[in-house]
Protein backbone atom coordinates (compact mmCIF):
# COMPACT_ATOMS: atom_id res chain seq x y z
CA UNK A 1 0.00 0.00 0.00
CA UNK A 2 1.48 3.32 -0.95
CA UNK A 3 1.67 6.22 1.45
CA UNK A 4 -0.83 8.37 -0.38
CA UNK A 5 -3.42 5.64 -0.27
CA UNK A 6 -2.82 5.09 3.44
CA UNK A 7 -3.32 8.77 4.18
CA UNK A 8 -6.48 8.82 2.17
CA UNK A 9 -7.73 5.86 4.14
CA UNK A 10 -7.18 7.34 7.54
CA UNK A 11 -8.61 10.71 6.47
CA UNK A 12 -11.68 9.01 5.27
CA UNK A 13 -12.21 6.60 8.11
CA UNK A 14 -14.27 8.87 10.31
CA UNK A 15 -16.81 9.51 7.61
CA UNK A 16 -16.96 5.85 6.65
CA UNK A 17 -17.82 4.69 10.12
CA UNK A 18 -20.28 7.49 10.62
CA UNK A 19 -21.99 6.54 7.39
CA UNK A 20 -22.13 2.87 8.25
CA UNK A 21 -24.01 3.55 11.46
CA UNK A 22 -26.67 5.64 9.72
CA UNK A 23 -28.14 3.25 7.21
CA UNK A 24 -30.26 5.84 5.45
CA UNK A 25 -27.10 7.51 4.25
CA UNK A 26 -25.98 5.72 1.17
CA UNK A 27 -22.48 5.86 -0.22
CA UNK A 28 -22.21 5.84 -3.98
CA UNK A 29 -19.88 6.24 -6.91
CA UNK A 30 -21.59 7.16 -10.13
CA UNK A 31 -19.57 7.08 -13.37
CA UNK A 32 -20.76 8.99 -16.44
CA UNK A 33 -20.56 5.77 -18.50
CA UNK A 34 -20.56 2.11 -17.59
CA UNK A 35 -20.27 0.73 -21.13
CA UNK A 36 -18.00 2.27 -23.74
CA UNK A 37 -16.99 1.44 -27.31
CA UNK A 38 -13.77 2.51 -28.96
CA UNK A 39 -10.64 3.02 -26.89
CA UNK A 40 -10.12 6.65 -25.97
CA UNK A 41 -12.53 8.21 -23.53
CA UNK A 42 -12.91 10.25 -20.40
CA UNK A 43 -15.14 9.08 -17.61
CA UNK A 44 -16.25 11.46 -14.88
CA UNK A 45 -17.36 10.11 -11.53
CA UNK A 46 -19.52 11.61 -8.81
CA UNK A 47 -18.85 10.39 -5.28
CA UNK A 48 -21.18 11.16 -2.41
CA UNK A 49 -23.10 10.03 0.63
CA UNK A 50 -26.77 10.84 0.33
CA UNK A 51 -30.27 9.70 1.15
CA UNK A 52 -31.63 9.83 -2.39
CA UNK A 53 -30.02 7.81 -5.15
CA UNK A 54 -28.23 9.25 -7.01
CA UNK A 55 -28.63 12.86 -5.91
CA UNK A 56 -26.02 14.50 -3.72
CA UNK A 57 -27.72 15.96 -0.64
CA UNK A 58 -25.60 15.11 2.36
CA UNK A 59 -21.81 14.74 2.35
CA UNK A 60 -19.12 14.51 -0.34
CA UNK A 61 -16.73 11.60 -0.65
CA UNK A 62 -13.12 12.69 -1.06
CA UNK A 63 -11.77 11.85 -4.53
CA UNK A 64 -8.35 11.06 -2.97
CA UNK A 65 -9.93 8.08 -1.24
CA UNK A 66 -10.72 6.45 -4.57
CA UNK A 67 -8.55 4.20 -6.71
CA UNK A 68 -8.90 3.35 -10.38
CA UNK A 69 -7.85 -0.21 -11.13
CA UNK A 70 -7.25 -0.64 -14.85
CA UNK A 71 -8.05 -3.83 -16.78
CA UNK A 72 -4.40 -4.98 -16.57
CA UNK A 73 -4.14 -4.27 -12.83
CA UNK A 74 -2.29 -0.94 -13.12
CA UNK A 75 -3.56 1.98 -11.08
CA UNK A 76 -5.14 4.77 -13.10
CA UNK A 77 -4.79 8.47 -12.39
CA UNK A 78 -7.51 10.59 -10.88
CA UNK A 79 -7.71 13.98 -12.57
CA UNK A 80 -9.67 17.19 -12.04
CA UNK A 81 -10.56 16.10 -8.53
CA UNK A 82 -12.89 18.41 -6.65
CA UNK A 83 -14.48 17.96 -3.27
CA UNK A 84 -17.53 20.10 -2.79
CA UNK A 85 -19.75 20.22 0.25
CA UNK A 86 -22.09 17.48 -0.88
CA UNK A 87 -20.36 15.85 -3.85
CA UNK A 88 -16.85 14.80 -4.77
CA UNK A 89 -16.03 14.50 -8.44
CA UNK A 90 -13.09 13.48 -10.62
CA UNK A 91 -12.22 12.25 -14.10
CA UNK A 92 -10.16 9.35 -15.29
CA UNK A 93 -8.85 8.60 -18.74
CA UNK A 94 -9.79 5.34 -20.35
CA UNK A 95 -7.40 4.00 -22.96
CA UNK A 96 -7.31 0.25 -22.37
CA UNK A 97 -9.79 -2.38 -23.39
CA UNK A 98 -11.61 -4.32 -20.71
CA UNK A 99 -13.12 -3.65 -17.32
CA UNK A 100 -12.00 -0.85 -15.00
CA UNK A 101 -12.84 -0.94 -11.31
CA UNK A 102 -13.42 2.28 -9.39
CA UNK A 103 -12.82 1.47 -5.74
CA UNK A 104 -13.02 3.18 -2.40
CA UNK A 105 -11.70 0.83 0.26
CA UNK A 106 -11.89 1.79 3.90
CA UNK A 107 -10.44 -0.06 6.83
CA UNK A 108 -9.67 0.71 10.39
CA UNK A 109 -10.46 0.15 14.06
CA UNK A 110 -13.16 1.52 16.27
CA UNK A 111 -13.01 1.21 20.06
CA UNK A 112 -15.74 1.85 22.64
CA UNK A 113 -15.47 1.92 26.39
CA UNK A 114 -16.92 3.65 29.42
CA UNK A 115 -14.84 5.94 31.59
CA UNK A 116 -16.20 7.73 34.64
CA UNK A 117 -19.75 6.86 33.62
CA UNK A 118 -19.22 8.46 30.22
CA UNK A 119 -19.29 6.62 26.88
CA UNK A 120 -15.98 7.00 25.04
CA UNK A 121 -14.95 6.01 21.56
CA UNK A 122 -11.97 6.24 19.30
CA UNK A 123 -11.24 5.50 15.67
CA UNK A 124 -7.93 4.93 14.03
CA UNK A 125 -5.47 2.33 12.93
CA UNK A 126 -4.13 -0.26 15.32
CA UNK A 127 -0.99 1.71 16.20
CA UNK A 128 -3.03 4.80 17.08
CA UNK A 129 -5.32 2.82 19.34
CA UNK A 130 -2.37 1.19 21.10
CA UNK A 131 -0.60 4.49 21.54
CA UNK A 132 -3.71 6.00 23.13
CA UNK A 133 -3.76 3.15 25.64
CA UNK A 134 -7.23 2.11 24.53
CA UNK A 135 -6.64 -1.58 25.19
CA UNK A 136 -5.96 -0.88 28.87
CA UNK A 137 -9.39 0.74 29.35
CA UNK A 138 -11.84 -1.23 31.39
CA UNK A 139 -14.64 -2.82 29.38
CA UNK A 140 -13.19 -1.79 26.03
CA UNK A 141 -14.56 -3.49 22.90
CA UNK A 142 -12.88 -3.15 19.52
CA UNK A 143 -14.32 -3.43 16.03
CA UNK A 144 -12.23 -3.89 12.93
CA UNK A 145 -13.91 -2.69 9.79
CA UNK A 146 -13.20 -3.26 6.08
CA UNK A 147 -15.65 -1.81 3.60
CA UNK A 148 -15.57 -1.42 -0.12
CA UNK A 149 -17.52 0.95 -2.30
CA UNK A 150 -17.12 0.33 -5.99
CA UNK A 151 -18.37 0.43 -9.52
CA UNK A 152 -17.18 -0.90 -12.86
CA UNK A 153 -16.70 0.62 -16.31
CA UNK A 154 -16.05 -1.48 -19.40
CA UNK A 155 -14.48 -0.61 -22.73
CA UNK A 156 -15.42 -3.12 -25.43
CA UNK A 157 -15.36 -6.69 -24.10
CA UNK A 158 -15.94 -7.10 -20.34
CA UNK A 159 -13.06 -8.67 -18.42
CA UNK A 160 -12.90 -9.96 -14.84
CA UNK A 161 -9.25 -9.59 -13.77
CA UNK A 162 -10.01 -6.50 -11.67
CA UNK A 163 -12.34 -8.56 -9.46
CA UNK A 164 -9.59 -10.94 -8.32
CA UNK A 165 -10.12 -11.77 -4.65
CA UNK A 166 -7.76 -10.51 -1.97
CA UNK A 167 -9.25 -13.02 0.46
CA UNK A 168 -10.29 -10.34 2.93
CA UNK A 169 -13.69 -8.83 3.56
CA UNK A 170 -16.70 -9.06 1.28
CA UNK A 171 -15.85 -9.20 -2.39
CA UNK A 172 -17.97 -9.27 -5.53
CA UNK A 173 -17.79 -12.21 -7.93
CA UNK A 174 -18.91 -11.34 -11.48
CA UNK A 175 -20.85 -14.53 -12.27
CA UNK A 176 -22.86 -12.14 -14.44
CA UNK A 177 -20.61 -9.26 -15.35
CA UNK A 178 -21.82 -5.97 -13.78
CA UNK A 179 -21.42 -4.20 -17.14
CA UNK A 180 -23.60 -6.73 -18.95
CA UNK A 181 -26.98 -6.19 -17.31
CA UNK A 182 -30.26 -5.88 -19.16
CA UNK A 183 -33.79 -5.47 -17.88
CA UNK A 184 -35.95 -8.60 -17.52
CA UNK A 185 -33.05 -11.01 -17.63
CA UNK A 186 -32.10 -13.12 -14.64
CA UNK A 187 -28.55 -12.46 -13.56
CA UNK A 188 -26.33 -14.05 -10.93
CA UNK A 189 -24.07 -12.11 -8.58
CA UNK A 190 -21.62 -13.87 -6.29
CA UNK A 191 -20.05 -12.76 -3.04
CA UNK A 192 -17.03 -13.94 -1.10
CA UNK A 193 -16.45 -13.47 2.60
CA UNK A 194 -12.75 -13.69 3.38
CA UNK A 195 -12.19 -15.55 0.14
CA UNK A 196 -14.94 -18.16 0.66
CA UNK A 197 -18.46 -18.19 -0.81
CA UNK A 198 -20.53 -15.99 1.51
CA UNK A 199 -23.64 -17.95 2.40
CA UNK A 200 -26.59 -16.23 4.06
CA UNK A 201 -25.51 -12.70 3.23
CA UNK A 202 -28.38 -10.23 3.04
CA UNK A 203 -28.03 -8.14 -0.08
CA UNK A 204 -30.11 -5.02 -0.61
CA UNK A 205 -30.73 -3.79 -4.14
CA UNK A 206 -32.55 -0.61 -5.06
CA UNK A 207 -32.98 1.35 -8.25
CA UNK A 208 -31.92 4.97 -8.36
CA UNK A 209 -34.28 7.90 -8.91
CA UNK A 210 -36.15 7.09 -5.72
CA UNK A 211 -36.94 10.78 -5.55
CA UNK A 212 -39.53 10.17 -8.24
CA UNK A 213 -41.50 7.37 -6.66
CA UNK A 214 -43.44 6.82 -3.46
CA UNK A 215 -42.20 3.34 -2.66
CA UNK A 216 -38.57 2.77 -1.71
CA UNK A 217 -38.55 -0.31 -3.95
CA UNK A 218 -35.87 -2.04 -1.93
CA UNK A 219 -35.29 -5.74 -2.67
CA UNK A 220 -33.52 -7.88 -0.09
CA UNK A 221 -32.00 -11.15 -1.27
CA UNK A 222 -30.08 -13.76 0.69
CA UNK A 223 -27.09 -15.55 -0.81
CA UNK A 224 -27.25 -19.33 -1.24
CA UNK A 225 -24.61 -21.93 -0.32
CA UNK A 226 -22.51 -20.80 -3.30
CA UNK A 227 -22.64 -17.23 -2.01
CA UNK A 228 -24.85 -16.20 -4.92
CA UNK A 229 -28.07 -14.34 -5.54
CA UNK A 230 -30.23 -14.42 -8.63
CA UNK A 231 -32.01 -11.25 -9.53
CA UNK A 232 -33.83 -9.69 -12.44
CA UNK A 233 -34.48 -6.02 -12.91
CA UNK A 234 -37.94 -4.95 -14.03
CA UNK A 235 -36.74 -1.60 -15.20
CA UNK A 236 -33.58 -0.26 -16.76
CA UNK A 237 -31.73 2.31 -14.72
CA UNK A 238 -28.88 2.79 -12.32
CA UNK A 239 -28.97 0.55 -9.27
CA UNK A 240 -27.34 0.47 -5.87
CA UNK A 241 -26.40 -2.70 -4.02
CA UNK A 242 -25.34 -2.98 -0.40
CA UNK A 243 -24.41 -5.82 1.91
CA UNK A 244 -22.54 -6.23 5.15
CA UNK A 245 -21.54 -8.85 7.65
CA UNK A 246 -20.46 -8.73 11.28
CA UNK A 247 -18.87 -11.44 13.36
CA UNK A 248 -17.10 -11.91 16.68
CA UNK A 249 -13.44 -12.70 16.30
CA UNK A 250 -12.03 -13.51 19.72
CA UNK A 251 -9.87 -10.88 21.33
CA UNK A 252 -7.29 -8.32 20.32
CA UNK A 253 -4.78 -7.21 22.95
CA UNK A 254 -7.16 -8.64 25.53
CA UNK A 255 -10.21 -6.72 24.26
CA UNK A 256 -13.18 -8.47 22.61
CA UNK A 257 -12.87 -8.01 18.86
CA UNK A 258 -15.60 -7.96 16.27
CA UNK A 259 -15.19 -7.71 12.51
CA UNK A 260 -17.44 -5.74 10.21
CA UNK A 261 -17.26 -6.11 6.46
CA UNK A 262 -19.23 -4.14 3.91
CA UNK A 263 -19.64 -3.94 0.16
CA UNK A 264 -21.56 -1.29 -1.76
CA UNK A 265 -21.82 -1.15 -5.52
CA UNK A 266 -23.49 0.86 -8.23
CA UNK A 267 -24.27 -0.57 -11.64
CA UNK A 268 -26.37 0.09 -14.70
CA UNK A 269 -29.16 -1.98 -16.21
CA UNK A 270 -29.91 -1.30 -19.87
CA UNK A 271 -33.21 -1.77 -21.68
CA UNK A 272 -33.26 -4.57 -24.25
CA UNK B 1 -44.26 -13.24 -44.62
CA UNK B 2 -45.22 -14.92 -47.89
CA UNK B 3 -45.16 -18.58 -46.96
CA UNK B 4 -47.56 -19.41 -49.76
CA UNK B 5 -45.22 -17.99 -52.38
CA UNK B 6 -42.36 -19.79 -50.78
CA UNK B 7 -44.13 -23.14 -50.89
CA UNK B 8 -45.03 -22.60 -54.52
CA UNK B 9 -41.46 -21.65 -55.33
CA UNK B 10 -40.13 -24.65 -53.50
CA UNK B 11 -42.53 -26.94 -55.40
CA UNK B 12 -41.47 -25.40 -58.68
CA UNK B 13 -37.82 -25.76 -57.82
CA UNK B 14 -38.31 -29.35 -56.78
CA UNK B 15 -40.20 -30.20 -59.99
CA UNK B 16 -37.47 -28.75 -62.17
CA UNK B 17 -34.72 -30.22 -60.07
CA UNK B 18 -33.31 -26.75 -59.46
CA UNK B 19 -33.17 -27.26 -55.74
CA UNK B 20 -30.17 -29.49 -56.17
CA UNK B 21 -28.51 -27.15 -58.64
CA UNK B 22 -25.26 -25.47 -57.72
CA UNK B 23 -26.26 -22.01 -58.97
CA UNK B 24 -24.91 -19.52 -56.44
CA UNK B 25 -27.45 -17.83 -54.23
CA UNK B 26 -27.60 -14.36 -52.84
CA UNK B 27 -29.51 -12.80 -50.03
CA UNK B 28 -31.13 -9.52 -50.93
CA UNK B 29 -32.13 -7.24 -48.13
CA UNK B 30 -33.83 -3.90 -48.22
CA UNK B 31 -33.73 -1.61 -45.23
CA UNK B 32 -35.78 1.53 -45.16
CA UNK B 33 -34.40 4.42 -43.18
CA UNK B 34 -37.29 6.80 -42.63
CA UNK B 35 -36.99 10.49 -43.27
CA UNK B 36 -37.59 12.17 -39.93
CA UNK B 37 -38.55 15.71 -39.36
CA UNK B 38 -36.34 16.58 -36.41
CA UNK B 39 -34.31 19.66 -35.59
CA UNK B 40 -31.02 17.78 -35.41
CA UNK B 41 -30.72 14.80 -37.71
CA UNK B 42 -27.84 12.37 -37.84
CA UNK B 43 -27.87 9.28 -39.99
CA UNK B 44 -28.50 6.20 -37.88
CA UNK B 45 -25.98 3.54 -37.08
CA UNK B 46 -27.44 0.26 -38.33
CA UNK B 47 -26.43 -3.31 -37.55
CA UNK B 48 -27.78 -6.37 -39.39
CA UNK B 49 -27.00 -9.82 -38.08
CA UNK B 50 -28.24 -13.38 -37.73
CA UNK B 51 -29.09 -14.92 -34.37
CA UNK B 52 -29.53 -18.58 -33.64
CA UNK B 53 -32.39 -20.00 -31.59
CA UNK B 54 -30.51 -19.12 -28.37
CA UNK B 55 -30.38 -15.53 -29.60
CA UNK B 56 -26.63 -15.69 -29.99
CA UNK B 57 -25.19 -13.68 -32.87
CA UNK B 58 -23.84 -16.23 -35.37
CA UNK B 59 -23.20 -14.04 -38.41
CA UNK B 60 -22.71 -10.33 -38.89
CA UNK B 61 -24.14 -9.09 -42.16
CA UNK B 62 -23.63 -5.32 -41.97
CA UNK B 63 -22.65 -2.61 -39.54
CA UNK B 64 -23.16 0.88 -40.89
CA UNK B 65 -21.45 3.60 -38.89
CA UNK B 66 -19.03 6.52 -39.21
CA UNK B 67 -16.22 4.29 -40.43
CA UNK B 68 -14.21 7.17 -41.86
CA UNK B 69 -14.01 9.44 -38.82
CA UNK B 70 -10.48 10.20 -37.67
CA UNK B 71 -9.00 8.29 -34.72
CA UNK B 72 -11.81 5.73 -35.02
CA UNK B 73 -14.07 8.22 -33.28
CA UNK B 74 -17.03 6.71 -35.09
CA UNK B 75 -16.62 3.67 -32.85
CA UNK B 76 -17.54 5.75 -29.81
CA UNK B 77 -21.25 5.36 -30.51
CA UNK B 78 -21.26 1.70 -31.56
CA UNK B 79 -22.29 0.82 -28.01
CA UNK B 80 -25.63 2.51 -28.70
CA UNK B 81 -26.46 -0.39 -31.01
CA UNK B 82 -26.71 -2.00 -27.64
CA UNK B 83 -27.91 -5.48 -28.51
CA UNK B 84 -25.52 -5.84 -31.40
CA UNK B 85 -22.75 -4.36 -29.26
CA UNK B 86 -23.39 -6.89 -26.52
CA UNK B 87 -23.83 -9.90 -28.75
CA UNK B 88 -21.07 -9.26 -31.20
CA UNK B 89 -19.60 -5.79 -31.53
CA UNK B 90 -17.71 -5.56 -28.29
CA UNK B 91 -15.70 -8.68 -29.08
CA UNK B 92 -14.88 -7.60 -32.65
CA UNK B 93 -11.91 -5.79 -33.99
CA UNK B 94 -13.48 -2.91 -35.89
CA UNK B 95 -13.83 -2.38 -38.79
CA UNK B 96 -14.97 -5.84 -39.86
CA UNK B 97 -14.01 -6.71 -43.42
CA UNK B 98 -17.01 -6.94 -45.71
CA UNK B 99 -19.36 -6.03 -42.85
CA UNK B 100 -18.48 -2.48 -41.81
CA UNK B 101 -19.76 0.25 -44.07
CA UNK B 102 -20.67 3.92 -44.01
CA UNK B 103 -23.97 5.25 -42.70
CA UNK B 104 -26.79 5.71 -45.20
CA UNK B 105 -29.20 8.60 -45.72
CA UNK B 106 -32.97 8.23 -45.43
CA UNK B 107 -34.37 6.01 -48.20
CA UNK B 108 -34.63 2.35 -49.11
CA UNK B 109 -31.26 0.66 -49.19
CA UNK B 110 -30.62 -2.63 -50.94
CA UNK B 111 -27.76 -4.71 -49.62
CA UNK B 112 -26.87 -8.03 -51.25
CA UNK B 113 -24.89 -10.82 -49.57
CA UNK B 114 -23.49 -13.41 -51.98
CA UNK B 115 -22.90 -17.08 -51.44
CA UNK B 116 -19.18 -17.62 -51.22
CA UNK B 117 -18.70 -14.18 -49.66
CA UNK B 118 -21.08 -14.24 -46.72
CA UNK B 119 -20.96 -16.85 -43.98
CA UNK B 120 -24.75 -16.80 -43.92
CA UNK B 121 -24.93 -19.54 -46.56
CA UNK B 122 -22.80 -21.87 -44.48
CA UNK B 123 -25.05 -21.77 -41.45
CA UNK B 124 -26.27 -25.25 -40.52
CA UNK B 125 -29.98 -25.98 -40.91
CA UNK B 126 -32.04 -24.64 -38.02
CA UNK B 127 -34.08 -21.81 -36.64
CA UNK B 128 -32.64 -18.33 -36.82
CA UNK B 129 -33.65 -14.70 -36.81
CA UNK B 130 -32.63 -11.72 -38.87
CA UNK B 131 -32.06 -8.79 -36.60
CA UNK B 132 -31.82 -5.17 -37.65
CA UNK B 133 -30.98 -2.56 -35.05
CA UNK B 134 -30.81 1.17 -35.69
CA UNK B 135 -29.64 3.91 -33.36
CA UNK B 136 -29.45 7.59 -34.11
CA UNK B 137 -27.31 10.18 -32.36
CA UNK B 138 -29.58 12.45 -30.26
CA UNK B 139 -32.41 10.32 -31.60
CA UNK B 140 -34.10 7.03 -30.93
CA UNK B 141 -33.25 3.39 -31.27
CA UNK B 142 -35.21 0.47 -32.68
CA UNK B 143 -34.63 -3.23 -33.17
CA UNK B 144 -36.51 -5.61 -35.44
CA UNK B 145 -36.19 -9.37 -35.07
CA UNK B 146 -37.57 -11.64 -37.84
CA UNK B 147 -37.46 -15.38 -37.14
CA UNK B 148 -36.95 -17.85 -40.00
CA UNK B 149 -36.11 -21.45 -40.67
CA UNK B 150 -33.06 -22.22 -42.76
CA UNK B 151 -32.20 -25.44 -44.57
CA UNK B 152 -29.28 -24.09 -46.57
CA UNK B 153 -31.27 -23.64 -49.78
CA UNK B 154 -34.62 -22.06 -49.14
CA UNK B 155 -35.92 -19.01 -47.45
CA UNK B 156 -39.38 -17.51 -47.49
CA UNK B 157 -39.46 -13.86 -48.38
CA UNK B 158 -39.46 -12.10 -45.05
CA UNK B 159 -40.44 -8.63 -44.11
CA UNK B 160 -41.28 -6.55 -41.09
CA UNK B 161 -42.27 -3.00 -40.47
CA UNK B 162 -40.49 -0.71 -38.08
CA UNK B 163 -42.29 2.05 -36.30
CA UNK B 164 -39.81 4.85 -35.65
CA UNK B 165 -36.18 4.48 -36.58
CA UNK B 166 -36.73 1.82 -39.22
CA UNK B 167 -39.27 1.52 -42.04
CA UNK B 168 -39.85 -1.69 -43.98
CA UNK B 169 -37.17 -4.34 -43.75
CA UNK B 170 -37.16 -7.27 -46.22
CA UNK B 171 -35.05 -10.34 -46.83
CA UNK B 172 -35.24 -12.66 -49.81
CA UNK B 173 -33.13 -15.34 -51.39
CA UNK B 174 -32.27 -15.08 -55.08
CA UNK B 175 -30.07 -16.78 -57.58
CA UNK B 176 -26.97 -14.70 -58.09
CA UNK B 177 -27.39 -13.37 -61.66
CA UNK B 178 -23.62 -13.38 -62.16
CA UNK B 179 -23.15 -17.02 -61.27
Amino acid sequence: MNKRYQNALSCFLGLALAASTASAHRLWLLPSSHVLSGTDHWVTVDAAVSNDLFFPNHVALAPESIQIIEPDGEFGTIENAMKGHIRGTFDFHVSKEGTYRVLNQREGYFARWTEGGEGKRMRGDLAELKEAGVFAKEGVAVMKSLSRLETAVTVNNPTVDVFASTGEGIEFVPVTHPNDLFANETVTFGFLLNGEPAEGLEVEVVRGDDRYRDEPGLQTLVTDAEGQIEISFDEPGRYWLDTSSSQDAGTLEGAPLSLRYGLTMTFEVLPE
Amino acid sequence: MKTKTQSALKAALLSTGCLQSTAALQLETTIEIPRLSVAEYHRPYVAVWIEDSDRKAVENLSVLYDVKMSNDEGETWLKDLRQWWRKSGRSQDMPIDGVSGPTRPPGIHRIVYRQGESGFFNLPAGNYAFVVEASREVGGREMIRIPFEWDGQNLPELSAQGSRELGTVTFKLQTNPES
